[in-house]
């Protein structure tokens, strides 16, 4: 349980804004020293409001950008020496809106076996077979193999994204908010699809989100984000019931307010 | 008994998927008057076009000085021999027409699918990279709106000859800049989206992104203005025939025909009406596909 598969070891991002010939530029300190280690096996949520470099974090550990200092372990190696093929292989990512996320040129089978031809070591009948295999695991319908993405709705569709994400049978995978853009019904499919998955097929998460409902359902850990730096990280229980900085604090008083909502008088000319 | 039924729904739900993008395109394009019009005038003038050899009723290229300048066969001298007359060489004018079409549907994709290819590989460079590289091939589509295309036309084709490959190379080089531009704003568009981020994180390559990832999501921008380019590229290679400047005779082009006709205008007025009104025809079904294509493939942007 204490391997950890992605450490993150004092990652630090800055972004240059602006700065033309005369003028300096200003700077951005997306992440800040940021220390991570996300175990073999466990849920780790990432949380934290808009802007707290939640998503630039995912992006390194996608090895969509690099960081400006510090390094990222994979497995024990620096992501920096790890051959990209072997690495994408085993680190797969869930976005968040599925309506962007799949293109909609493209079929749900061909979707989902990219990951597998990117590999190069699997005949067609072999990839149709995997991909059979994960519609089944997702409980799609076979037929749904020649669909394109405007025939389904946001839920099939997010179910197809997990399906791409599982189909190289990754070690890790990084969900990027994965739940925020369905409907709250869909909601409780996916994520029970996904610890399902997670129990089947032995998975690590970090998942982001804004949703503390979400976090407190679905996580082993919590990190709290604020200002690209981490806050506070503790066991789920622990958080929740004891949390230690005052930002934290803060985010749960927030969050407790929604409960509360359905009491309230609708706003005056809405209805 | 409440739960089976409601199972029953869902499936049935889903069991009933959305039509495809495709079904969906097909039920507009049948109910589109302009498409349908456009289509039937291109479909006769290439079924003209290729079948030339055997509905031609003489050799396009012989010619006979005794049957100069006959009449059409509606005027009064007129004879079926002839149904369009002759020229001032005794070449049978329909048979030279019909081959004409297959001239200019020639040049026009041809020429088309050069330029395609070379706007639409800048425009997608341009769009997904941004920055230097859309820099340098906005300066290049800038250079190549500067250029006056008959007077290049004129100096490729008096160094280069007038052979058909050279006219299609020019016209190529020449008729880029719509395609480079449309698909570079369309690739910024998709540049953005999630899918290609996600194709990056799944470790595509860049050419694979580019290939597998935009390019299907441009082929509606691409036929559009791919066929309006085709008829683009068919009026200007008429233009620069009759300056002398395209195709070189004796080779049948409606635009060499209209100018070999011109110094008759006044004594027989057939020898430029007919080849005028073949390319003004070609180029009207042509527009009217365009257009047609544009309504099917992108509904909301119709005005």
């Amino acid at each position: 349980m204490s391997e950890a598969m992605l450490r993150l070891i004092d990652v630090s991002r800055v972004f240059q804004l602006g700065g033309g010939l005369f003028s300096q530029p200003r700077l951005l300190h997306a992440l800040d020293g940021v220390s991570l280690d996300l175990h073999k096996g466990e849920v780790l949520a990432l949380v934290g409001e808009s802007g707290s470099g939640k998503s630039t974090l995912s992006r390194i550990l996608l090895g969509l950008d690099k960081p400006t200092a510090g390094d990222v372990l994979f497995d024990g190696r620096s992501i920096r020496k790890l051959p990209r093929r072997e690495f994408t292989q085993r680190v797969q990512p869930i976005f968040q809106d599925p309506y962007s996320s799949l293109n909609p040129r493209k079929t749900v089978r061909q979707i989902i076996e990219m990951p597998l031809i990117l590999q190069g070591r699997h005949s067609r009948a072999e990839r149709l077979r995997r991909v059979r295999e994960l519609l089944d695991l997702l409980r799609m319908p076979a037929r749904m193999l020649d669909a394109y993405p405007s025939q389904m709705s946001g839920g099939q569709r997010q179910r197809v994204a997990i399906g791409r994400a599982l189909i190289s049978r990754p070690e890790v995978v990084i969900c990027d908010e994965p739940t925020s853009a369905l409907d709250v019904s869909v909601q409780a499919q996916v994520l029970n699809l996904l610890m399902e998955l997670r129990a089947e097929l032995n998975l690590t998460y970090l998942f982001i989100s804004h949703d503390l409902a979400v976090v407190e359902y679905i996580a082993d850990r919590v990190a709290v984000m604020q200002a690209g730096k981490i806050v506070e990280i503790a066991d789920v229980d622990g958080l929740f019931s004891r949390p230690q900085s005052d930002y934290t604090k803060n985010l749960l008083a927030s969050a407790l307010v929604i409960p509360e909502m359905a009491d309230v008088e609708p706003v005056a000319g809405q209805k | 008994m409440s739960s089976p039924s409601l199972e029953q729904g869902l499936s049935n739900q889903i069991a009933d998927l959305r039509p495809t993008p495709s079904q969906l395109m097909w039920r507009r394009a049948r109910n589109h008057r302009g498409l349908a019009i456009g289509s039937l005038i291109v479909f006769i003038v290439l079924l003209c076009g290729l079948a030339a050899p055997f509905i031609a009723p003489h050799d396009p290229y012989a010619q006979d000085l005794t049957k100069r300048l006959l009449p059409a066969v509606w005027s009064e001298n007129g004879t079926w021999e002839h149904v369009f007359g002759t020229d001032a060489l005794g070449r049978d004018y329909l048979s030279r027409i019909l081959y004409g079409a297959r001239i200019s549907f020639l040049i026009g994709i041809s020429a088309a699918l050069g330029s395609c290819l070379i706007g639409a590989a800048l425009g997608l460079l341009a769009g997904y990279y941004g920055g230097r590289v859309d820099s340098v091939v906005t300066f290049f589509v800038s250079v190549r709106l500067a250029l006056p295309v008959v007077l290049v036309a004129l100096a490729t084709v008096s160094l280069f000859g007038g052979k058909l490959w050279i006219v299609v190379a020019v016209l190529s080089l020449l008729l880029w800049d719509r395609f480079a531009v449309v698909v570079r704003s369309a690739t910024m568009q998709l540049r953005s989206q999630e899918f290609v981020v996600a194709a990056r994180a799944m470790g595509c390559s860049t050419p694979r992104i580019l290939l597998g990832e935009l390019l299907p999501n441009l082929v509606g921008p691409l036929v559009v203005v791919g066929s309006l380019e085709i008829a683009h590229a068919i009026l200007l290679e008429s233009a620069l025939s009759f300056l002398g400047l395209g195709v070189q005779p004796p080779t049948p082009s409606w635009g060499l025909m209209v100018a070999e006709g011109k110094g008759m205008i006044f004594f027989d007025s057939r020898l430029i009406a007919l080849p005028g009104a073949a390319i003004a025809l070609l180029v009207l079904g042509i527009n009217l596909v365009g257009d047609g294509v544009r309504d099917v493939l992108a509904p909301e942007g119709k005005a």
